[in-house]
């Protein structure tokens, strides 16, 4: 290019370059604006609607059924990832549609749940604004059913401050490895954990790892190191940029370094994985190892549907959910709660929901566990805090609070794998390795106090 | 003080501190008047949330002042701006977490070293304009990006990165010993954006924003004027990176923590659409350019509504921008509302005097 351009022809250039960022910007909004992103369809163990639904009774969400709670409401908040590609609103709006069903039933002690979050985009400034607002001008009095990249980071220490007690699906560390916050799910470090017990199951001998290149990789591979070193079985760890570029090269590099008989894990959204699965397909090498696993994005329909039959039974999926099919009671009221209220549930049915309408039960239990008829911080969360032997068919084992330095209640995992386009049930459920100094310490916990995870009062269900 | 001193001080004085009419000395005391009340009375009406979202409405009422001075002024397009503010905040977080220097000079020293790095950034602008340069910068921001992605922010770790994985929660940026509650560093951030917008002011009114002017028209004709352009053209990038830089360390202490998920690339594209559409030739249009970015989708949020849609409203207030107003709604805003007080008052003299000839 010439240095010296025409002030006239620097203009015309800047003009078409602007109208076309301009015109980009339009056409790239209104691709963003679309809900079913790739994202918000991951995690899910079951299917995009409630076809297997029995007729369930939703009446069973409250304490009065029928009855409309119509008394002083008791305000909760929550803080959720939504942003270009991370949708993770449906923990939000499945707990929102659980207390719906529950204000439409008597709600607690005839107050109704006044339900609002807030959604984010991983900026730090705004998630920690959002937080101040919910407790400044909001005026809520838990923060329940939140689900976020970098909520727990940013806010840990606002909440204990307060005394809140967070019940949050989450992402970052500190959602596991701090006081004043318990998810119903155990994250991509120890599902990670599982799944490289799975892929050691079926018999591996050498493991490759593979991760995204995000922020926080050191410490997510860190479990499955521990864990490979206490089995035995030597590790490689990589991690890839995503999106992926060249899934060819990825799949063939993981399959080399683990070896005939070795296994492969992945930790990847469901889109990511699923290239480097179907690279290893369209090259044969799905059998060149003794194992394929995947920590718990892989739990989806979606992933198995994709796939194929040729990995029937060769994907080993560490599941932190129970498929959504299932027949349990609670899950069963999930489908129908699901069904009558849950239409802000972008997603579906899936893993994402399936943690919202946890967290919304589990919210639920503590407000009825509170004598009188105070709903403040202090009662709501002292009640939260004290939450124990919560017992649902969608985890393992009953789920608990308490106080303790680090939450991780959730694990141990089922395993899933593909079976003609669905997930299902390989191994029931299966602790994850004390080879994790973090599991480790959760095990030490529940050995002091074992009244933490025993089945305690029955959590509604259809 | 000798002859040839009193002359080079006359010379300083009359390059960089252009005299003042009566009309610019009213307007300064008109901006000291609203500025003392931004500092003082204002945060005290804010709540907590509202006052973050402030708080990020000036650091970024910077960058796009930074932004505007490239493009406006001189006719450099940069489409890295973000990935600038990212490198910032990563230099002003390690600053923060090494040493123990007191909080304005670390400021002062993520604005120089970012000066430094940013200006090398620009080295390409000497042979490169428009679309190309937009290129470069864009294909220079992907790659901080990357780079940031493998190495984090600093958050108390030792060694170069500075970084440690924990899961027990990561130690924060320090703030001024003086702001350390929200609204006090709110004000200390007003305080420093008005600094840096004096400075910039500084630069347009004087010698420097002259040169900057007659390259944005005409290189050629610049050169020929006797304009070292190429020294102008860089002292444009090191007066951009300087600011952002101070922005940075400003956004490193605001948030105490940093994510590259903060960053994007596509922010730098949509923080020049918001600096067109404020105005890329007034200062002024770098404020509303922050209020654009940080506090529209602020008070979309807080009415319920996705702040995805701001997206298509600025893609279409660009195009609005570039076909009603060039000069952005910093002048458009005024000119319509004027236009539309003449009317309305045209409007009442219609239907009064028919009254008035009827009751006469």
């Amino acid at each position: 290019m010439r240095k010296h351009l025409g002030s006239r022809k620097t203009r015309s250039v800047l003009t078409l370059l602007i109208l076309a960022i301009g015109l980009s910007i339009v056409v790239s909004a209104c691709g963003s604006s679309n809900k079913s992103s790739t994202t918000s369809g991951g995690g899910g163990g079951g299917g995009g609607s409630s076809t297997t639904s029995q007729a369930a009774d939703v009446t069973k969400c409250g304490t009065k059924p029928g009855v409309k709670a119509t008394g002083t409401p008791i305000k909760l908040g929550a803080i959720v990832t939504k942003q270009p590609g991370t949708d993770f609103t449906d923990g939000a709006t499945m707990a929102d549609a659980y207390f719906h069903c529950v204000n439409d039933n008597g709600g607690i002690n005839g107050h109704p749940i006044k339900y609002k979050w807030y959604e984010e985009q991983t900026n730090p400034a705004q998630i920690a604004g959002f937080a101040h607002k919910l407790i400044q001008t909001d005026k809520v009095v838990g923060i329940v059913g939140g689900f976020s990249i970098i909520e727990c980071s940013v806010d840990h220490k606002y909440w204990e401050s307060l005394g809140i007690y967070e019940l949050d699906a989450g992402i970052a560390p500190e959602c596991w490895g701090t006081s004043n916050s318990a998810p119903p799910n155990m994250g991509p470090r120890y599902s990670s954990d599982g799944a490289v017990q799975g892929v050691v199951r079926a018999g591996a001998k050498k493991i490759a790892f593979d991760q995204s290149n995000v922020p926080g990789t050191g410490y997510i591979v860190a479990g499955p190191q521990s864990v490979a070193k206490a089995l035995n079985v030597p590790i490689t760890t990589f991690k890839d940029n995503v999106p992926i570029q060249d899934a060819n090269s990825i799949a063939l590099k993981l399959v080399q370094a683990a070896g005939s008989d070795g296994g492969v894990v992945l930790n990847f959204t469901p889109p990511e994985a699923l290239k480097i699965l179907q690279a290893a397909q369209q090259q044969n090498l799905q059998d060149r190892v003794k194992a394929w696993a995947c920590s718990t994005p892989c739990n989806t329909d979606f992933v198995a549907k994709a796939l194929g039959t040729q990995w029937d039974g060769k994907l080993l999926v560490n599941a932190e959910l129970n498929v959504t099919d299932n027949n349990g009671p609670q899950t069963r009221l999930y489908r129908a709660v699901f069904d009558k209220y849950g239409s802000k549930v972008s997603g579906g049915l899936g893993s994402f929901s399936q943690m919202g309408f946890v967290m919304a039960q589990q919210t639920v239990m503590a407000l009825e566990s509170i004598k009188g008829n105070t709903y403040d911080i202090k009662t709501v969360n002292t009640a939260i805090k004290n939450l124990k032997g919560f017992k649902t068919d969608m985890l393992c084992k009953p789920w608990y609070y308490g106080q303790a330095p680090l939450h991780i209640p959730n694990n141990t995992d089922y395993t899933t794998t593909p079976n003609h386009g669905k997930m299902v049930i390989k191994d029931g459920c299966i602790p994850i390795n004390a080879a994790d100094p973090g599991i480790a310490k959760v095990r030490s916990i529940e050995q002091k106090d074992p009244s933490l995870s025993q089945p305690g009062t029955t959590v509604p269900g259809a | 003080m000798s002859a040839a001193g009193a002359t080079t001080s006359r010379s300083v004085r009359r390059v960089w501190l252009p005299r003042l009419d009566a009309g610019d000395r009213l307007r300064a005391v008109i901006i000291a008047v609203l500025l003392a009340f931004i500092v003082i009375a204002f945060p005290q009406l804010l709540s907590g949330y509202w006052v973050t979202v402030f708080t990020s409405v000036t650091i970024y009422a910077v960058v796009a002042l930074g932004l505007g001075i490239l493009m406006g002024r001189t006719g450099l397009v940069s489409l890295g701006q973000i990935a600038l503010l990212a490198l910032a905040s990563w230099v002003g977080a390690r600053l923060f977490f090494a040493t123990g220097l007191p909080f304005p000079i670390v400021l002062l020293g993520s604005g120089l070293i970012t000066m430094v790095l940013g200006t090398l950034v620009g080295l390409p602008a000497l042979r490169l304009s428009g679309l190309y340069l937009a290129l470069i910068t864009l294909m220079l921001a992907g790659a901080i990006t990357v780079v940031l992605t493998a190495t984090n922010f600093p958050n108390g770790g030792g060694g170069f990165l500075g970084h440690v994985e924990t899961d027990r929660g990561a130690a924060a940026v320090r703030r001024p010993a003086i702001a350390h509650g929200d609204t006090a560093y709110l004000r200390y951030t007003v305080i420093v954006a008005a600094i840096l917008f004096l400075i910039a002011l500084i630069h347009v009114r004087a010698k420097p924003g002259r040169a900057w002017a007659a390259i944005r028209q005409s290189e050629p004709a610049a050169l020929a004027g006797g304009v070292n352009v190429t020294l102008y053209k860089m002292w444009a990038f090191a007066l951009a990176s300087f600011l952002t830089g101070v922005a940075g360390g400003l956004l490193a202490a605001d948030s105490g923590q940093l994510f590259i998920t903060t960053f994007p690339t596509s922010d730098s594209i949509t923080l020049l659409a918001v600096v067109l559409m404020g105005g890329i030739y007034s200062l002024w249009g770098a404020v509303v350019a922050g209020l654009l970015m940080q506090f529209l989708p602020a008070l979309l949020n807080n009415w319920g509504v996705n702040a995805d849609w701001l997206t298509i409203i600025f893609g279409i207030g660009v195009m609005q921008v570039l076909l009603t107003a060039p000069q952005g709604l910093v002048y458009q805003f005024p000119r319509d509302m004027a236009k539309l007080g003449r009317r309305a008052l045209g409007l009442v003299g219609r239907v009064r005097q028919p009254a008035r000839e009827r009751a006469g």
